[in-house]
């Protein structure tokens, strides 16, 4: 009984719904700012993925980020070898929320197909043509699980959907700030970039992470038409500073810097 | 209080104006069946501290003097508070003017102390109609919704159905719950001034779940039935029985609920 009331608790919601309990969970990080990652997960290339963990990680330890980090919730596995991971954007929340305890991270998971046990944990898919399976994250404590309905599956679209949805709640409702990060990605990426960006949220976009995040990086035109997207190196502190500047949060060791440092803070936030 | 100039009856003086933070009153209905919304829960996080108390009641047989020194009582006991203090949400008019409620007493607690948010929640009694300068109206007495309030939350029972005076109460004690299982509010208090039946009903309700429930002796009808059954160690009042702990403070001296407060941690010293 003890191994049961451990389990990570989640929930289910057919689209469309709001949750009140989701809204309120996020609620409890001591900053007010919410971060969505997206991007790159079964199609990324090995490069793309080369530092990946330790480069978000360090930024956000670096930043004493301790607001509420949205992601897909879900790990793939080799379909050959389930034992190794494949590398990608969902394996970074729960390690940044293992190194700050006060980060509240919660796992949106589009139901794209029944749901199946098996030894490696509970699937969420496993699409014919893919060298990979996916499972929900054993890393991650909670999760909402979102179908369109018992006999009707979602799509991947879902999942940022959902997060624009909760997102708006807790902008609209309890004050709180966010920012959309994307790291290489196709197009569901693409989708959520673009929608993210009309609303006029901040969108940081790492360049040279690759595919549709660089694409974006790079187009002049749609940055101009689009303040609040801010483009970054991939490098530690390029995205450390850029999360300090979107998610208007000064770190303590900055503050302990004193006054004089007060133009380096109007700087960062803005 | 935080000013000395200006005294609960003068937060009052605007009958229609909406006086809520930033001068926005949110409105949210949702249907008895509905699940809570997450916009409303939300509302509550805006606090400065994670603790919420409701007070409950009625003003049946006191006089405008007994009103402006309920006011005073609550504005003195809670003094510094932080957190969620929200009651149903009607707002009472005699001849254009407040005619005052334990509705309006969240309005005036979170006038006075910043990072306090006043909420409140109602039932939809009747259709809800615009009346003569688009004047929002609740029932064909008048009432209309409290503008002191950042947020409330109307329950109805489908488009065209009616509920009666207790039919936001499962949403309300719902949201309590969430905040407490969810959003890690610490504290959760109820008050009972006077009142009904449905009053009785909710200091029974908050006793079992634990909230610190607090009836106000000599504010009148409920709550002072409820006071006389514990101190007279009656364990019963009208057939039902009255559960957990319930504190009982005298209407002449908010000290004492202030010192409830501070004991439980509602309030800093």
């Amino acid at each position: 009984m003890n191994d049961l009331v451990k389990m990570p608790p989640f929930f289910v919601a057919n689209k469309g719904e709001r949750s009140a309990k989701v809204g309120l969970i996020l609620s409890t990080a001591p900053e007010r700012c919410v971060v969505r990652f997206t991007g790159g997960c079964g199609h990324m290339s090995a490069a793309d993925a080369s530092g990946l963990y330790e480069l978000f990680v360090e930024a956000f330890v670096q930043a004493d980020f301790k607001g509420a980090i949205l992601y897909g919730g879900t790990r793939m596995l080799r379909r050959d070898n389930p034992k190794i991971v494949v590398p990608g954007i969902t394996e970074i929340p729960p390690l940044i929320a293992n190194r700050s305890k006060q980060v509240v991270s919660m796992g949106i998971v589009p139901r794209t197909s029944d749901l199946s046990f098996n030894e490696f944990g509970l699937i969420v898919s496993s699409e014919p043509g893919n060298d990979f399976f996916t499972i929900v994250h054993p890393l991650q404590k909670e999760f909402l699980i979102v179908q369109s309905s018992v006999d009707v599956p979602a799509n991947w679209d879902t999942e940022w959907q959902e997060c624009v949805t909760i997102i708006e709640s807790l902008r609209t409702y309890s004050k709180w700030q966010s920012v959309l990060i994307c790291y290489n990605g196709g197009e569901v990426t693409e989708r959520e970039l673009l929608a993210t960006a009309e609303l006029g949220w901040p969108v940081m976009l790492v360049s040279g992470s690759g595919r549709t995040t660089d694409k974006y990086a790079q187009d002049e035109y749609f940055l101009a038409q689009h303040p609040s997207v801010l483009v970054v190196d991939k490098e530690v502190t390029a995205i450390r500073d850029g999360l300090i500047k979107l998610s208007g949060s000064i770190p303590r060791w900055m503050e302990l810097r004193g006054t004089s440092d007060q133009n380096e803070k109007e700087k960062y936030v803005q | 209080m935080n000013s000395t100039a200006v005294t609960p009856m003068t937060v009052l003086q605007h009958p229609y104006r909406v006086t809520a933070p930033g001068g926005k009153l949110h409105l949210l209905i949702m249907n008895a069946s509905d699940g809570l919304p997450a916009a409303f829960a939300l509302m509550g996080t805006n606090a400065r501290d994670k603790i919420a108390v409701r007070i409950s009641g009625g003003c049946k047989g006191m006089n405008a003097e007994d009103k402006a020194e309920m006011l005073d009582y609550f504005a003195h006991a809670f003094d510094g508070y932080g957190g969620v203090v929200w009651s149903g949400a009607t707002r009472q008019f005699k001849e254009e003017a407040v005619d005052p409620m334990v509705t309006d007493v969240p309005g005036v607690i979170a006038a006075f102390n910043p990072g306090c948010v006043a909420l409140g929640t109602l039932p939809r009694v009747d259709l809800l109609s615009l009346q003569g300068d688009s004047r929002l109206v609740l029932d064909q007495y008048g009432t209309g919704p409290n503008p002191s309030m950042s947020g409330i939350l109307i329950v109805q029972n489908g488009p065209d159905g009616k509920l009666d005076w207790d039919g936001d109460l499962n949403a309300a004690f719902g949201i309590m719950e969430n905040w407490r299982q969810y959003a890690n509010f610490q504290k959760l208090g109820f008050i009972g001034w006077n009142g009904g039946p449905i009053t009785y009903n909710e200091v029974v309700r908050s006793a079992k779940l634990g909230y610190l429930t607090t009836v106000v002796q000599g504010s009148g009808r409920a709550a002072d039935e409820i006071a006389s059954a514990i101190q007279t160690g009656n364990s019963t009042l009208g057939g039902k029985i009255l559960e957990g702990s319930i504190n009982v403070v005298p209407r002449e001296n908010p000290q004492q609920l202030r010192d409830l407060l501070i004991a439980n941690g509602f309030l800093r010293q």
